[in-house]
């Protein structure tokens, strides 16, 4: 019940409307739902099992029963690119709500109190900041023995979160000046409500449009990952993929070319879907 | 004055900053499970009494914080100690390869900014025009892009293809240096880094250059008589920048970052592929000295940004 | 004897919004003669902002001038190309605007803005300007001017900020000076030496000033002509103080009497019933129908005309018709 009123408020918000307008955002969503639709059903759409070695249909071109062709061991790329969707999914929606975990905390707590903790994680934040994390990832991904994307993951999301601490912080030291806080402070409202009841749902829509446009960041960065041989090696990754490809670009570009484009594609339907919804919500980060 | 305070104020904030982050460094490297010696003895094996001894002489016993310190001391002299695998002096391993990645970043940021500012700005004053539309829809296009497929890309059409450009390094094998040789090993790498990155300071220098158009001096300039063409490129301009001028301190980090994959993808002998390589390697002193140039680096970035913020927007100076 | 300065005829600038058709301005017409201090008076939102921007066709997207004429010193302004405006703006017509604070360019200094417009309109020679400047400002009651040009905006307080601002609309020596609410976003001891200021102003360099305020008191003590304004109409207009002493519209009436008085017995405040129609919307009758004391059949099915009732009154209510 409670669902459908949530429903109906969604559909006649300003929010709403604005972003059906905006034919991109559109398709945004709509390259999601298809790969989520891939990732969910990957045992039932995908032809065979993508570390099904082949050895006989070695670097096969695209074809009836390969429709994006094999590498060089015969996997059938076509079912590599549908069940690599999962990994993509779940590092990229993973690393997010880590890093929302982490970023929100932090970021609330030294927003609304300040003081020496403030102070004290701004500089933590100014230092990782200014760190490549890339090549953080790098050493730390080439030092583990035993990698899995779970891992990845994590260590994506605890590298993250800075990002999404300064924006919340942000937010919540200019809308902690303002008088329904004032108010609520002078009838002896406790913080934690205020907290909860004030300040968080206005800043919920920067925090959102944020984590949003992160996913395709970590997706992107999780290929990287993957394509350098930092990934897990028991995953079906699209980076990897491309990785393999690359010894024979010349004479089997597909390997190449249909993972890289399934995580390019991916990449713009979390970035149109976040524009459309930044738009939508009228906010301005940074 | 103002300014000269703001500086030194920076560039002390750089110091604590520049030594947590190589203990990070070093505590990641060395919390890892395995050491070099065990790497090592993969390839052929080592009998246990000779590994203690190798890792005796190396100092690898000693307690983490003392190994540090020794490190941090020498390091500080300039004396970053010699690779493991190979034995070369460090110092001299870095300076050959640094210039060479140098080289490649601030190619590609500088052509990044030229062409970011250029299309940026015509997109903000021609807000949703068809052109707007044509610049902010290909810039997503080009972040969303994954460095290295479109790396691959770039190479599968123009070089292996077209044949117009090489596919990798540095410049071409047998033959003697010439500029215009190395400048078209340059091509593709730069192309590639310009892609991403200018895809992304453009929907920056756009969305800020918006946000100026609707301030309220941009009124006060035009209701003095001025050109059109002043008030974008000398009143909103210079208060765009700023943003700008930040971001531009930040994606170097990322473009450092990048040049991992740039690098080993278009065998550019530069500092990216080398800290990948030893990282692997679990070479130790060539882990720690590759990133604390990096890091230097990406503060060097920084600092000279945050000059140039205090230099553009007075406001700054005072606080 | 020439005509007046400003003549505009039934004006129209509308917004087009997502959310709709914004009739901010919707057939204003006001003669200003030269030597006046006309006041345009009336609530937040009733368009007076943007009648002033497109007095100087600054109105920002996405609104745009849809129709009347625009008449200064004898000529159409409306028909005149963005080259012949440029060389109006900052010359002949300058604006000062309400809010101080964001209109100067943070990043130049105050002395450089304003050299800005000095060298753009008239032919001075560098070493000139300097002086022209310091002399501007000493005029304008700034203590010492050669420092002060130096300094950046965020160095002002709001009230030298707002001197500032009338210095540099004043630098070229405009005919017509338009005041948008200039003083109040200022405490009120300020707002006195910005009104006496700008009366300073009018004398030395007979400047005709055209003041755009919601303050009536302003009005009364600054204008000697006013109009009054009510979702992008006018409803009244006369000399000061036939409209103070015998307002004819009932808005008028109604805006002088929710003053707070001191000097009789009051037992509330008297506001005006009802709201402002929304301007994305309006019917076809009168704009204050809903509000209206005397409201009858017709006040529901028509807009009023503007009628000329007495020498120079013009109401716009069917009561008068």
């Amino acid at each position: 019940m409670m669902l459908k009123n949530m429903y109906k408020r969604l559909r006649s918000s300003r929010a709403y409307r604005r972003f059906k307008r905006n034919k991109l955002a559109i398709v945004g969503a709509g390259i999601i739902f298809i790969f989520l639709i891939m990732a969910i059903f990957a045992p039932i759409i995908a032809p065979r099992h993508p570390q099904t070695l082949n050895p006989n249909s070695s670097l096969k071109p695209p074809c009836a029963e390969f429709p994006f062709g094999t590498d060089n061991i015969g996997r059938d790329i076509f079912s590599w690119v549908i069940w690599g969707a999962r990994v993509s999914f779940i590092v990229g929606v993973g690393a997010v709500l880590i890093e929302l975990i982490i970023g929100i905390s932090v970021g609330m707590i030294a927003g609304y109190f300040g003081g020496w903790f403030d102070h004290f994680l701004m500089r933590i934040t100014d230092v990782m900041l200014c760190l490549p994390s890339i090549i953080l990832i790098i050493v730390a991904s080439a030092m583990f023995a035993t990698r899995s994307i779970y891992l990845i993951t994590v260590i994506m999301g605890v590298l993250g979160w800075p990002w999404m601490a300064r924006v919340v912080r942000a937010q919540f030291l200019s809308l902690k000046e303002l008088s329904n806080v004032e108010a609520a402070k002078s009838i002896g409202v406790s913080d934690f409500r205020i907290i909860l009841r004030h300040i968080l749902p206005s800043a919920l829509p920067s925090v959102i449009v944020l984590a949003t446009l992160d996913i395709p960041w970590y997706i992107l960065y999780e290929a990287a990952l993957s394509f350098l041989g930092l990934g897990d090696p028991t995953s079906v990754s699209w980076g990897m993929m491309v990785n393999i490809g690359k010894q024979f670009l010349r004479v089997a570009p597909w390997v190449t070319t249909f993972p890289g484009l399934a995580t390019f594609l991916l990449a713009l339907g979390f970035n149109l879907f976040g524009d459309g919804l930044r738009d939508a919500l009228d906010v301005r980060l940074r | 004055m103002g300014l000269l305070s703001y500086v030194a104020r920076r560039l002390l904030l750089a110091i604590p900053t520049f030594f947590f982050t190589t203990l990070i460094i070093f505590l990641l490297a060395h919390l890892a499970p395995g050491d070099p010696i065990e790497v090592m003895s993969a390839w052929k094996p080592i009998p246990t009494w000779l590994k203690d001894e190798i890792r005796r002489s190396f100092g690898l016993d000693k307690p983490l914080y003392i190994q540090y310190f020794i490190w941090l001391s020498n390091a500080l002299q300039g004396n970053l100690g010699y690779s493991y695998i190979s034995g070369q002096w460090i110092g001299a391993i870095i300076l050959s390869l640094a210039w060479n990645t140098i080289e490649l970043m601030l190619t590609a940021q500088i052509v990044s900014l030229i062409v970011a500012v250029v299309l940026g700005v015509i997109a903000a004053v021609k807000q949703n025009s068809p052109i707007d539309a044509a610049i902010s829809t290909l810039s997503l296009f080009g972040y969303s892009m994954p460095t290295f497929w479109l790396a691959l890309l770039l190479i599968y059409v123009f070089s292996l293809n077209l044949g117009l450009l090489p596919t990798s390094g540095y410049s071409t094998v047998g033959q003697p240096f010439s500029l215009l040789d190395h400048l078209r090993h340059l091509i593709l790498p730069v192309a590639t880094m310009v892609i991403n990155n200018s895809a992304y300071l453009l929907r920056l220098v756009r969305s800020s250059m918006i946000e100026v158009l609707s301030k309220s001096y941009i009124i006060t300039a035009r209701a003095k008589g001025l050109r059109e063409r002043t008030v974008i490129y000398k009143h909103a301009f210079r208060n765009a920048l700023l943003p700008l001028v930040t971001v531009v301190g930040i994606s170097m980090g990322f473009l450092l970052g990048g040049s991992v994959i740039i690098e080993s993808i278009f065998a550019w002998p530069g500092l990216g592929r080398f800290i990948m390589q030893a990282a692997i390697s679990r070479d130790y002193p060539s882990i720690m000295g590759t990133s604390m140039i990096i890091v230097i680096m990406v503060l060097l970035a920084n600092i000279s940004v945050d000059i140039a913020y205090g230099i553009i927007d007075p406001r700054i100076r005072y606080e | 004897m020439k005509g007046p300065l400003v003549d505009i005829q039934d004006l129209k600038t509308y917004f087009y919004t997502d959310e709709g058709v914004v009739k901010a301005v919707d057939g204003v017409s006001i003669t200003i003669e030269r030597g006046d201090i006309f006041g345009i008076v009336g609530e937040s939102g009733c368009g007076k902002s943007t009648l002033a921007l497109s007095i100087l066709r600054l109105v920002p997207r996405p609104g745009k001038i849809v129709g009347g004429k625009i008449i200064f010193d004898g000529e159409n302004l409306l028909e005149k190309s963005e080259n012949e405006m440029r060389k109006i703006r900052g010359r002949k017509i300058s604006i000062v605007f309400q809010d101080p604070t964001e209109f100067f360019n943070p990043v130049f200094t105050v002395g450089g803005q304003i050299a800005e417009a000095m060298k753009l309109h008239q032919s001075i020679k560098r070493s000139n300007i300097e002086t022209r400047i310091i002399e501007l400002l000493r005029s304008l009651g700034f203590p010492s001017p050669e420092i002060m040009m130096k300094r950046y905006p965020h160095e002002y307080s709001g009230g030298m900020k707002q001197r500032a601002m009338i210095a540099m609309a004043l630098s070229c020596q405009p005919e017509l000076l338009i005041a948008d609410e200039p003083t109040t976003s200022l405490d009120v001891t300020v707002q006195a030496q910005i009104l006496d200021l700008l009366r300073s102003v009018k004398e030395k360099f007979a400047t005709t000033i055209l003041l755009i305020t919601h303050n009536l008191g302003v009005v009364a003590e600054m204008c000697n002509k006013v109009a009054v304004m009510y979702a992008g109409k006018i409803v009244e207009c006369s000399d000061v103080f036939t409209v103070f002493k015998k307002p004819l519209h009932p808005y008028t009436q109604a805006l002088l009497d929710s003053i707070p008085r001191v000097d009789i017995e009051q037992r509330e405040l008297k506001s005006i019933p009802g709201r402002v129609p929304d301007l994305t919307n309006i019917p076809n009758c009168c704009r204050f129908h809903g509000r209206c004391k005397y409201e009858m059949d017709v006040c529901r099915k028509e807009d009023p005309p503007l009628i000329n009732v007495r020498d120079g009154h013009t109401v716009s209510c069917f009561l008068y018709c």
